[in-house]
């Protein structure tokens, strides 16, 4: 469920703090994305694509320099990416753009790294493929949560969860340190602060959905 | 503990802007912000992939070529098709022009000539227009096509004033190719042995890029509200649109871009840098790309003619050359999609060679079914190069 910020606010200052944050970040929100896409699909106006492409072209940039590893055919491939998006929007029903996008970025840069005949032999590849399989996962999780429920029983979560990640998940997320912040902190290398976050966050909606299922059985 | 709420783990934020993934990949972003965007990064793997491979990239400034390129291609795609009619009609016009010129020739050629002809250059291997051998000889255009070195020289006098006759068209500049402005600028004629091939020719409207075809500089036309015409650079085709002076004027070009910038005066002069944007005009923009095209600097080619697509997207000399900028630098899906750009207007100037070059560049790209697709094209469309076409259909079958 994407985020439309209904929820309570709480009426400890830090979160509200974070809450006032999180909805300046959100300018460009993903329900615009999908309205847009909507009317794409109505009337076939390839400026709104353009649109799209203004919002997200640095990002699937990155994206595609993170797998291509060279700059020209990442530029490529994002004109590319974006030239196909505007025969895909008509396709497919999109209900989560970034995502599908993330998806869509990917696979064109593992098609570009087959071609090279590079993927197979690429240890790297196969690992970040691996990854973007679990990655995949874990955005097509089910996230909601009842608000009574995740609040009583988060702080019960959180004691489930290993030291390490208990550690990690706590100073993020109550502390607001950085990851070079936790892993100045802790010793941890960055690729562990991000890999304890972000598994610690699994484990807890893991830990919600299991008490949830069983008090509702 | 603090009790954590759901929006503040679980919640779902959308993902930030360009800015300050940029300035967070740099490592440049506040401390709050910083958690802020780490918080969304834990849940959006698109933006988590995205920062890691901007880290690769050093600075900041990078993704605004690309933006520029991209918004150029929207602008492209999302451009209604307008004045269909009139383009047909510049295609009649110009094939008019083309029987009358070459009738010129073939007629002058077949006279004593003293006017004075150098060498074209010899086209780069990579250009749009590898002469086909045979059809060099079909069309009887001379082997060593012939350059004048003088502006003016072939356009003046008798074939000026045959040109009015034949094209019921009093146009002084028509013929010519803004000369005052490119003294450097070669032109060329070409002389035609065969009527019979003299008609093949004109009503095929052949019209490769190379110089060897010198013939096609004469296809001017001036239609209500432009002119369109051909002229060569550096031994290349390129179309010269006098009716571009609404944005060819000037350009602002960065001062990197290799080109001399024209100031008012000295004073003025002084108070620029060398980082800071010039006025340069397109033709001089136009002509300062095609030779770092020649001069198989195609990084710089690419660069210039980027920046004339970011100013007018579908500028034809800018899509082709810069297609072929891209084919040089083995960027083939760039090439492919700037050559596509073209070959989707059949009236293009360099139609024909934009089609060759796209079947050369999805054999580049090992694409062989889409190579062959546009190859059995170009030789059901019995243009300049359905030999060729078909021969490398064979060659590919083999």
């Amino acid at each position: 469920m994407e985020s439309r910020f209904v929820c309570i606010l709480h009426s400890n200052t830090l979160e509200s703090k974070l809450m006032m944050r999180l909805i300046r970040l959100k300018k460009d929100s993903s329900g615009d994305d999908v309205s847009l896409i909507r009317s794409y699909r109505d009337t076939g106006d390839k400026e709104i694509v353009g649109i799209l492409f203004e919002r997200y072209a640095t990002t699937v940039f990155g994206v595609c320099m993170k797998y291509l590893k060279n700059e020209d055919d990442s530029k490529d491939a994002v004109l590319q990416i974006f030239e196909k998006l505007m025969v895909d929007l008509k396709k497919y029903e999109i209900s989560r753009f970034s995502s599908w996008l993330h998806s869509v970025a990917k696979n064109y840069c593992f098609m570009q790294l087959r071609n090279r005949e590079a993927l197979f032999t690429h240890d790297a590849a196969l690992k970040e493929q691996q990854e973007f399989m679990e990655s995949e996962a874990l955005a097509n999780q089910d996230d909601s949560y009842p608000e009574e429920f995740y609040l009583g029983n988060l702080e019960n979560a959180i004691g489930s969860l290993n030291t390490d990640q208990k550690i990690c998940i706590e100073l993020f997320y109550l502390r607001e340190e950085s990851y070079q912040g936790i892993a100045s902190l802790t010793g941890f290398s960055l690729n562990q602060v991000k890999s304890f976050i972000q598994n610690g966050k699994r484990n807890l909606r893991n830990y919600l959905l299991k008490m949830k299922h069983e008090t509702a059985g | 503990m603090k009790p954590l709420v759901k929006h503040h783990i679980f919640e779902r934020s959308a993902c930030p802007g360009n800015e300050c993934l940029l300035l967070y990949a740099d490592g440049r972003l506040p401390h709050h912000e910083m958690h802020r965007l780490e918080a969304h990064l834990v849940d959006c793997p698109l933006c988590s992939d995205a920062v890691e491979g901007l880290a690769l990239v050093p600075g900041t400034t990078m993704p605004d070529q690309l933006m520029k390129e991209g918004s150029a291609m929207f602008k492209r795609v999302a451009a209604p098709k307008t004045n269909e009619k009139w383009r047909v009609w510049m295609a009649a016009a110009s094939l008019a022009v083309i029987i009358s010129s070459v009738a010129w020739l073939y007629h002058n050629t077949n006279q004593p000539s003293n006017e004075r002809v150098a060498e074209f250059s010899v086209p780069e291997p990579i250009t749009a227009a590898p002469v086909e051998p045979e059809k060099k000889n079909e069309i009887a255009v001379q082997p060593q096509t012939i350059v004048d070195t003088i502006p003016h020289s072939v356009t003046s006098g008798a074939m000026q004033k045959q040109l009015q006759v034949a094209t019921g068209i009093n146009n002084e500049a028509a013929v010519t190719a803004a000369p005052e402005q490119q003294p450097e600028v070669t032109e060329g004629k070409a002389s035609i042995a065969e009527s019979d091939e003299i008609h093949r020719m004109s009503e095929k409207n052949v019209a490769p890029a190379s110089a060897d075809v010198a013939a096609f500089k004469l296809s001017t036309v001036k239609s209500k509200n432009s002119q369109r015409q051909i002229r060569y650079i550096e031994g290349l085709k390129t179309l010269a649109e006098t009716d571009l002076d609404d944005y060819a004027d000037s350009l602002l070009v960065p001062g990197n871009m290799g080109v001399e910038a024209r100031f008012e005066n000295e004073v003025a002069k002084k108070d620029k840098t060398e980082d800071q944007v010039h006025f340069v005009s397109y033709s001089t923009l136009l002509e300062n790309g095609i030779r770092k095209f020649k001069g198989k600097k195609y990084k710089e080619a690419v660069e210039i003619f980027s920046h004339v697509l970011a100013a007018r997207s579908d500028d034809e000399n800018a899509l082709f050359y810069g297609a072929l900028s891209y084919k040089g630098l083995k960027r083939f899906e760039k090439a492919r999609m700037l050559l596509g750009e073209i070959v989707r207007k059949k009236d293009a100037v360099f139609y024909e060679e934009a089609k060759w070059n796209l079947a050369l560049v999805h054999l580049d790209q090992g694409n062989e079914p889409e190579a062959k697709g546009v190859l059995n094209e170009i030789v059901v469309e019995k243009g300049f190069y359905a030999t060729q076409a078909s021969e490398k259909l064979k060659e590919i079958n083999n």
